[in-house]
């Protein structure tokens, strides 16, 4: 066996090169996670290719983000499995921050890169191109692609903020750390979804009412022509309350990342 | 040097796991001794730096282990009872941790799996616990760091294993190094220790090197009970006693003064250890 030290010649400011070496030191779980991952992107990816009826390809494009979606927050499970000793990863003489930027490139960057890329390449070739026999599938697909930026941001930072603080939980868990991991990127999903409503609501009814009331002011009653996706596409622009709700997910995030941060240098079992 | 000065740590408000430990050890091979909680895993881990002291401060040859600085985090390793490893085989592990420490040698590393019977691509999945005891003391005592803190390092081994422990551990350390092997069964390794920690109720009982207790105690093997002797027990037959060295010394029976520091006469012979020796403590 060769012994290729990288802290011989590494001051001890930030070293890029023992954030790599913490790549290496987690490497097997990285390449687990990684290969099951890439496993059911592909999988996911040839399901929504299969053809078959509207309803069906509508399923499958629903579970299709919706497991992808919760793999990426419940992805810092892999920290938690019984192959690794907390003692042996906190003892690691390496600085907390370049832990921290480890834990940010891999669960931030590496993570959704893996997931997300093919299910992405098919969704912006193969699927937008289909025919338009399919008209709810093209409708859903639509409404992902085509939704505004505010919403595309909302959707990404509760993403980040639901794996983060499930990493945090799980790096300040001392027993049951999958249980607490799982448990906190529920209550997170919750919490968003109640704030996000509460927030949008009021929006929403405001829009809504000032809709109704233009409509009826021209005399246009019949709601025949309501469509439930194109309303909430026209509802979920930037406004103060969407505004508000980045504001409070990116608390959330820079809260999560202080906290992992405090618990990578502080030592405590 | 391991320097402690006046540390506590308690788990539970108002119930301490260690209390007022200072004592400046000095590289060689150290047992550390206790009753079942008398707070010795916790003075391993804050010595490690897996732990903060709630007061006082631990130094290792003057740098902080629990520091966020890694040249001065990795001067401690510790390897606990029931440690678990990451990694299909110890050769993998060594390979991705090593790494990080500069002083690895992974000739002795070799030398030490080697004396054991092993080749280190034994997968440690499906090792059992005295192979995964093995495997993991052989690459700690190859880290070659200033500070090496065994846990119960001979539970789980046979008897044969015990003895290749004892032989890798005189080999292993180097002259700047300190190896502090927190054991109950004092016997597995004897002969090795240059001096001794000994903790009860979370208090420091005494810290000192051999040398010292053999200059102030003396350990005899009698046949009939010692009226002089400090601390007497009888074994087969025979008796162990401690008592007051007279000018010769004894080699130290660090089993034997443990029983008698948990002994009624524990006091006397803590006040005869307690003066002037090289140790700092309460």
């Amino acid at each position: 066996m060769t012994n290729s030290t990288i802290c011989q010649h590494t001051p001890d400011s930030f070293s890029l090169q023992r954030v790599a070496a913490l790549f290496a030191y987690y490497a097997p779980a990285i390449r687990r996670q990684v290969c099951i991952y890439l496993a059911v992107s592909i999988l996911f990816t040839i399901l929504l290719l299969i053809p078959g009826s509207d309803t069906m390809r509508t399923g499958f494009f629903s579970l299709t983000w919706t497991i992808l979606q919760w793999m990426w927050y419940l992805s810092p499970l892999s920290m938690a499995s019984k192959g690794r000793s907390g003692i042996v990863d906190r003892l690691i003489p390496a600085k907390a921050l370049e832990k921290l930027s480890f834990f940010l490139i891999y669960f931030v960057v590496i993570i959704p890169l893996v997931e997300f890329t093919l299910p992405v390449v098919a969704e912006l070739t193969i699927l937008k191109s289909l025919g338009n026999d399919l008209p709810h599938f093209k409708s859903v697909l639509d409404f992902q692609l085509n939704s505004s930026w505010i919403m595309k941001t909302i959707n990404i930072l509760s993403a980040i903020c639901c794996c983060l603080v499930s990493l945090c939980v799980i790096l300040k868990s001392r027993h049951n750390k999958m249980l607490f991991g799982i448990l906190s990127a529920f209550c997170v999903q919750i919490i968003l979804g109640v704030m996000g409503a509460i927030l949008s609501g009021f929006e929403m009814a405001s829009k809504a009412f000032q809709k109704g009331f233009e409509d009826g002011l021209k005399g246009k009653i019949d709601a025949t022509d309501f469509d439930p996706i194109e309303f909430t596409r026209e509802i979920i622009q930037p406004s103060p309350a969407t505004y508000t709700v980045v504001g409070i997910i990116t608390a959330g995030i820079v809260i999560a990342v202080a906290l992992i941060y405090r618990r990578l240098r502080k030592p405590s079992l | 040097m391991v320097t402690l000065e006046n540390i506590q740590f308690s788990y539970t408000k108002g119930f301490p796991a260690l209390s007022g430990i200072s004592a400046r050890i000095e590289p060689g091979i150290y047992l550390l001794a206790g009753e079942n909680g008398a707070g010795k895993t916790t003075l391993l881990r804050i010595m490690a730096g897996a732990l903060a002291p709630m007061m006082g401060t631990c130094s290792v040859n003057g740098s902080n282990p629990a520091s966020d600085v890694p040249s001065q985090r990795g001067k401690t390793f510790l390897v606990e009872d029931n440690m678990v490893l990451p990694g299909k085989n110890i050769m993998e592990f060594a390979k991705m941790h090593s790494r990080f420490y500069p002083t690895f040698s992974p000739e002795l590393f070799a030398e030490n799996l080697k004396a054991f019977g092993m080749s280190g691509h034994e997968p440690l999945k499906s090792l059992s616990y005295g192979n995964r005891k093995k495997a993991q003391i052989s690459y700690a005592l190859a880290l070659g760091v200033d500070l090496l803190l065994l846990d119960e390092p001979t539970n789980g081994l046979d008897i044969q294993s015990k003895s290749v422990l004892k032989s890798i551990i005189a080999r292993s350390i180097a002259d700047n190094q300190t190896i502090i092997v927190a054991t109950h069964t004092v016997s597995d390794l004897e002969n090795i220790f240059d001096g001794a920690v000994m903790l009860s109720g979370s208090r420091l009982l005494f810290a000192a090197l051999e040398d010292e207790v053999a200059a102030r105690l003396s350990f005899t093997l009698s046949s009939a009970p010692d009226p002089e002797a400090l601390y007497s027990e009888s074994s087969l037959g025979r008796y162990l006693n401690i008592s007051i060295a007279d000018g010769e010394e004894t080699r130290v029976d660090w089993r034997l003064l443990y029983c008698a520091l948990n002994s009624p006469e524990r006091d006397k012979i803590i006040g005869i250890l307690n003066s002037n020796t090289s140790f700092e403590y309460d």
